[in-house]
């Protein structure tokens, strides 16, 4: 390796040895707990990573926040009007789970360690979802207006809406497939179940949710947030 | 696992700096690379396929990273985790933040073919890209590193 200036610039950002132990140390920790069924993380700077992957599940937070910001100015009311302290474990769609406790501005989750399964398998040609017991061919459904989505209530009586959305990145990029996958809670104001979600097709999702709440037409939100995104983020 | 760390843990979190442009961000982010690699199970023909695997895997990563909700979201909620960008070691201080302030195309081929020596057509293949996209953004690349380092650049 040459010894020139922009060379000496890229070695320094090489992490120090300390870093590189301390990294290490975090991954042989991670790689334990994601052997065992179930833990409990609390939010510290390591486990930041795995807080990333509940971005879905975070994003009505934020949504939400924002609406509610709006009124009252203040998040933590937020929190509370969501967990009472109390916590709130929900079971996906695809049978990913998540628990949150917030006390104060602490907050705790426990989540399943594994991303759970896409809903929608090929069959014969044909996408075929398959929720609250059902098999649903929604080929059709994607090809002409681009989403997807049903809802039921759980068990616990819990409402769900699973949306199939056909996303902007394709595949080459971030995406796993040329649809998206997210699990929306209405009554809870959170999401989860998410497969190939980005940032943008979430937003839009979640916009058009809030649009439904303040009384406008599901499926006119959807239409109206998603033929943005994708004119805005498509190929 | 754990050679395959040490082989290649400095170069993924360089990689991940440029994007991320913070230590803590690209702490998290290599950590969630080796993970993903136990995870995958992927095996590899020889050391400079396990190189280029963590490469594009590295960058996808922070790709993704950059356009998740989260990094956008978090910084309008201050309360929620901490938004760092510079509390790194001093390096070549100005210089550095003109280097990393390069769109991110430029920035990982000059790092690969400057630092980790590859040449214009397997920086092409790892990349996916055309041998005349990578020697233009290369050349662009110079001309940037020139402009912001006045000329201190060596070809």
């Amino acid at each position: 390796m040459k010894n020139n200036h922009i060379n000496q610039l890229f070695e320094a950002i090489s992490p120090t040895e300390n870093q590189k132990e301390n990294m290490w140390t975090a991954i042989e920790r991670q790689r334990l707990v994601a052997h065992e069924p179930s833990q409990e993380i609390h939010r510290r700077a390591s486990y930041r990573k795995i807080l990333i992957s509940l971005s879905a599940s975070l994003l009505i937070l934020l949504i939400s926040a924002t609406a509610y910001a709006a009124v009252s100015g203040d998040i933590e009311k937020l929190y509370d009007r969501y967990f009472n302290g109390k916590g709130q474990t929900v079971t996906f769609a695809n049978g990913d789970t998540s628990h949150y406790e917030i006390e104060g501005r602490n907050m705790k989750v426990t989540i399943s360690p594994h991303n759970g399964p896409w809903l929608v398998q090929k069959s014969w040609g044909r996408l075929i979802v398959s929720v609250n017991g059902e098999k649903i061919n929604i080929s059709e459904a994607l090809k002409k207006k681009g989403y997807f989505y049903y809802s039921y209530r759980d068990d616990t009586n819990i409402l769900h809406r699973l949306y199939i959305v056909r996303n902007a990145g394709g595949t080459k990029d971030y995406a796993e497939r040329w649809y998206s996958q997210m699990d929306w809670l209405p009554e809870l104001g959170m999401s989860g179940g998410v497969r190939g979600l980005s940032q943008e097709l979430a937003m839009a999702i979640g916009g058009a949710n809030l649009d439904a709440e303040e009384g406008k037409d599901l499926d006119a939100a959807l239409k109206d947030r998603l033929e943005k995104y994708w004119k805005e983020y498509g190929n | 696992m754990d050679d395959i760390y040490k082989r290649n843990v400095e170069m993924i979190y360089r990689i991940c700096f440029m994007y991320l442009k913070n230590s803590t961000d690209s702490e998290d982010a290599v950590q969630s690379i080796f993970l993903k690699l136990l995870k995958s199970n992927t095996s590899f023909a020889d050391p400079e396929h396990e190189k280029a695997w963590l490469i594009v895997t590295t960058r996808n990563y922070c790709k993704d990273f950059l356009k998740s909700w989260w990094r956008t979201r978090k910084v309008e909620l201050t309360r929620l985790p901490e938004a760092v960008w510079r509390d790194d070691n001093d390096g070549s201080g100005e210089v550095l933040d003109q280097l990393l302030a390069l769109p991110d195309k430029y920035k990982i081929v000059l790092y690969l073919y400057y630092f980790e020596e590859y040449s214009v057509r397997e920086i092409a293949n790892i990349l996916i890209r055309k041998e005349s996209t990578i020697q233009t953004q290369l050349a662009k690349g110079r001309t940037l590193m020139k402009v912001s380092l006045g000329g201190h650049y060596e070809k």
